[in-house]
């Protein structure tokens, strides 16, 4: 008897004890954070996702696309990622005080993305990619995310926001339109961008 | 429960149940002694665990993210071979313009035989600080992709090694680019932060070639 | 003789009693058990999918369901809520029934609450098939089947307190702290989890530290206990011989306690947390080495003398594999944790390696061996077919080392090569391809073993075969602690 109150008080206290030290003191900790001014033009920084790119992020979520990418950047010295310019700087906690869900993943299967809109802004590149991947990075094992897109037979008429795509890619008398899904995934990771230089990621 | 009743039963059930009938005894604790070798090993992992959280406490804060605080540099650091530099820098560039700098017809641009990479190198200092808008021609052959400003990405010393990269490879052969140049471009530019277009970047050119000439 | 057990004889008193609490516990054990091995199929299939979409991406390529961003968390799922709790909760009420000497408690509410903990592994799946799921590791399930894992918990929960109070025998045995505990664990653990990350109590990073405090004590709290629990009970009931030290058990429990909960931040080292909770996390996975120290010691010295029984006895064979895979998989956790070995490999394959190490390795064997243990027990049948079983260890134990072998060695040279800026990215794609195939390779070898190990439960479910013949071992000859049971029986009966 004495024993089982023992046992049920112990594993009790002991998750408690983790539960505020990994989680509760943290988030009370990150409570200080506050966004920062841009000078130059009188930006937040960081600023809640909205319009389209917020709807991407649903997308970005669905799709799974954390389970192969990661967002996070470390620091310069501690692994290749600043050299292979995934970022100017470290990520750090304030950098994510709007994210919800918070999307860091754990697996490079892929590149980092924590900085794909600052590298990487241009639509058309990522509506090849998402389309098929080959298209721009030959060898890659991302799938090809053609259910974001519709086939619109035209002709000889380009339809609006049609993507160019290579000829050997492109039926002929047809052309690939982005579905309102995948203009709002590429609209999310168009705001992938963690370069604003925040003081504590200086050290 | 099962024991009042047990004696009871019929063999018939019990042997039923050979699978239950055959087992050996339920477990007992031995009590051998806790050897002393394996209480050393917790000491010395306990021990571990106070060193390692006194050396790499970040000082208990919210705001530290590096275990240790930033060692300062002692002294100047040895220079970089900018081509070295530039060839990390330029992996951010691959993705359009490709690792051979050829780029892809109708979309990027290719830096090979360009005169803007080997041309005015405060031109092309000028196209990775504010990046620059589609449709733009190289060649006799226009491009219609958009290209990422590179201002708040590098430094004034990485962007000149980029350049001095692009500037002397694949056959391309131009004089090294200096970061007090990429500098003075960016102070230049600091109240211009929009990206250039093919006429405000000839623009620009324009006005710099007459303060040149001047 | 040495392979001779010493101990006590066992009472026909004693024997009767058994009888009856397995009786008490058949149903639900049967529903929870034979649930998982649905569930185990239905993982491996999963998993065979996005395994081999990693490979061919083009394979069922165009399918928004099948895609890999949704197949793999039901995979993880599936193997998580619905093979290894389901497995763990019938080996639970089982052992637990038997070392309180009591009957299993509430047997139809029990069974019930299998099929709760069904659907909501059933609504989960499907919904994030259908791109309802929340990228959140191991929390993917949306929020509103939290109930259908929280309430069977809690019943849980409720029948083993009950069971440990109205306890008959007067030791505790070192399992039943385990199991209790685990039970403790499992509902604070989830309920936390779920309403930090769906009911915004926390926010920004913290969420992704909640994310982890869960994933990673998920296994260190709720599926490792009960396997250490089922080893600490299976090695000792098939040997016949006592558990090595009181004190190394009692030691290695309070210190997993105490420790395994502080390990989950080292999945986020170097991301954007303060250096005090990584190094918390490396401090609590390094000292993780002093518990994992005593279960070995333990397992170890109640076998010696006795390994040549892992030639005959199948529950054996599967709970001491995966007794030594503990030590092996938790060694590598721990060193995994370092900062030094994370800047290589966190973010590679080689996690996934481990992964599976851990919860295929260690977990999923022991499950396998107290499932040979306990089915015949709880179906008064035999197992129909020895090469079955042998089909299954083989293919099992064959499958996981080369799959976590593989995977951690690719690992290990995919964080390299990242790290090295110089390598474009997508050479180190190119270069751990050839190391997914063959992970599709050892997951099929693993896949046939779980089919056989399912036509083997249909059998003894279905009584395809009746048999009364002793056991199923691996080989045929009867070993001679066989015959020293049957003499103590029959001294037993004379004296009677």
């Amino acid at each position: 008897m004495n024993r089982t109150f023992l046992v049920i008080l112990g594993a009790f206290l002991t998750i408690a004890f983790s539960l505020s030290g990994l989680v509760l003191i943290p988030n009370w900790q990150f409570q200080e954070h506050k966004p920062v001014v841009n000078p130059r033009d009188g930006s937040q920084y960081p600023a809640p996702y909205y319009g389209l790119a917020l709807q991407g992020r649903d997308v970005y979520v669905d799709q799974g696309c954390a389970y192969c990418h990661t967002q996070q950047v470390r620091p310069k010295g501690y692994g290749g990622d600043i050299r292979r310019n995934w970022g100017n700087r470290r990520t750090v906690a304030r950098d994510y005080m709007y994210e919800y869900p918070i999307l860091l993943g754990t697996m490079r299967t892929g590149p980092d993305l924590a900085n794909i809109g600052a590298r990487q802004p241009a639509r058309d590149w990522h509506y090849l990619h998402l389309y098929n991947p080959q298209i721009t990075s030959a060898g890659s094992v991302m799938p090809r995310y053609q259910y974001l897109f519709r086939t619109v037979k035209a002709g000889e008429l380009v339809p609006a926001g049609a993507i160019p795509l290579p000829a050997a890619f492109q039926a002929e008398g047809t052309h690939i339109v982005p579905t309102a899904r995948g203009e709002q995934l590429v609209e999310y990771l168009r705001a992938q961008n963690r370069t604003f230089p925040l003081p504590e990621a200086k050290q | 429960m099962s024991a009042p009743h047990s004696d009871n039963l019929p063999d018939r059930i019990i042997q039923m149940h050979e699978q239950a009938v055959r087992e050996m005894v339920e477990p007992r604790d031995g009590i051998s002694p806790t050897p002393v070798t394996f209480l050393l090993m917790c000491f010395f992992f306990t021990a571990w665990g106070g060193y390692y959280i006194a050396d790499n406490p970040g000082n208990w804060s919210g705001m530290e993210y590096n275990e240790k605080p930033a060692t300062v540099a002692a002294g100047p650091s040895a220079p970089i071979d900018p081509m070295v530099m530039g060839k990390e820098v330029f992996g951010a560039c691959t993705q359009c313009h490709q690792g051979d700098g050829k780029g892809v017809a109708g979309t990027y641009p290719p830096l090979v035989a360009s005169d803007y990479v080997t041309g005015d190198e405060r031109r092309l200092a000028a196209i990775l600080v504010n990046g620059i808008n589609g449709p733009f021609v190289v060649n006799g052959a226009t491009y219609s992709s958009e290209m990422p400003k590179w201002r708040d990405y590098f430094n004034d010393e990485e962007i000149a090694a980029v350049m001095t990269y692009i500037r002397n490879s694949w056959g391309n052969k131009a004089p090294a680019v200096g970061k007090d140049t990429v500098a003075k471009v960016r102070a230049e530019l600091a109240d211009k932060p929009n990206a250039w277009t093919a006429s405000s970047l000839a623009e620009f050119s324009a006005v710099v070639a007459k303060g040149e000439t001047k | 003789m040495s392979n001779v057990p010493e101990g006590p004889a066992e009472s026909r008193l004693e024997q009767v009693s058994r009888i009856l609490i397995d009786d008490s516990s058949r149903v639900p054990v049967l529903i929870w058990f034979t649930s998982s091995v649905i569930w185990l199929l239905l993982g491996s299939l999963a998993a065979m999918i996005s395994s081999i979409k990693l490979h061919h991406p083009d394979f069922l390529g165009g399918i928004e369901w099948l895609t890999f961003g949704r197949i793999r968390p039901v995979h993880l799922d599936i193997v998580f809520f619905g093979w290894s709790s389901m497995a763990a909760v019938g080996a639970l009420l089982w052992l637990q029934a038997r070392l309180c000497h009591v009957r299993l408690p509430w047997p139809l509410l029990l069974s019930g609450l299998a099929m709760v903990w069904n659907v909501g592994v059933v609504v989960g799946s499907v919904a994030v098939l259908a791109g309802h799921g929340s990228s959140i590791e191991y929390l993917e399930f949306p929020a509103y089947c939290a109930p259908f894992f929280a309430v069977p918990a809690l019943g849980v929960l409720a029948a083993n307190v009950k069971m440990y109070l109205g306890k008959n025998s007067q030791h505790t045995y070192v399992s039943q702290w385990y199991l209790l505990a685990a039970t403790v664990w499992l509902p604070i653990l989830y309920v936390t989890a779920m309403l930090c990350t769906y009911f915004g109590l926390v926010q920004g990073v913290s969420q992704a530290i909640t994310n982890w405090w869960f994933g990673h004590n998920a296994l260190g709290l709720w599926v490792t206990p009960i396997a250490v629990a089922t080893a600490y009970y299976l090695i000792p009931k098939v040997t016949g011989r006592p558990v090595h030290s009181y004190h190394l058990s009692l030691l290695g429990f309070w210190s997993l306690a105490i420790f395994y909960n502080w390990a989950g931040t080292h999945h986020l080292t170097g991301g954007p947390l303060p250096a005090w909770t990584i190094t918390v996390g490396v401090v609590g996975s390094m000292m993780m080495f002093i518990p994992v120290i005593t279960v070995a010691i333990n397992h170890h010295m109640t076998m010696r003398g006795v390994f040549h029984m892992l030639k005959t006895s199948p529950t054996l064979r599967f709970t001491v594999f995966g007794s030594f895979m503990y030590t092996v998989a938790s060694f590598q956790g721990s060193l995994e944790a370092l900062r030094s070995h994370q800047e290589i490999t966190h973010f590679t394959q080689y996690t996934i390696g481990h992964a599976h190490l851990g919860l295929y390795g260690f977990f999923s064997m022991i499950m396998f061996g107290a499932m040979y243990y306990i089915f015949p027990r709880i179906t008064n049948n035999e197992w129909s077919s020895a090469r079955l079983i042998k089909v299954h260890f083989w293919g099992s134990s064959i499958g996981v080392l080369a799959y976590g072998i593989g995977l951690c060695w690719a690992g290990w040279w995919q964080g390299l090569m990242m790290n090295d800026p110089s390598i474009p990215f997508l050479q180190t794609v190119e270069y751990v391809k050839p190391y997914l195939i063959l992970r599709s390779v050892s997951g099929a070898g693993m896949t046939i073993a779980h089919i056989a190990f399912a036509i083997s439960v249909w059998r003894i479910l279905s009584r395809h075969h009746f048999v009364m013949s002793g056991p199923t071992l691996f080989t045929t000859e009867r070993p001679a602690w066989r015959e020293f049971v049957n003499e103590q029986n029959k001294r037993e009966e004379m004296a009677q």
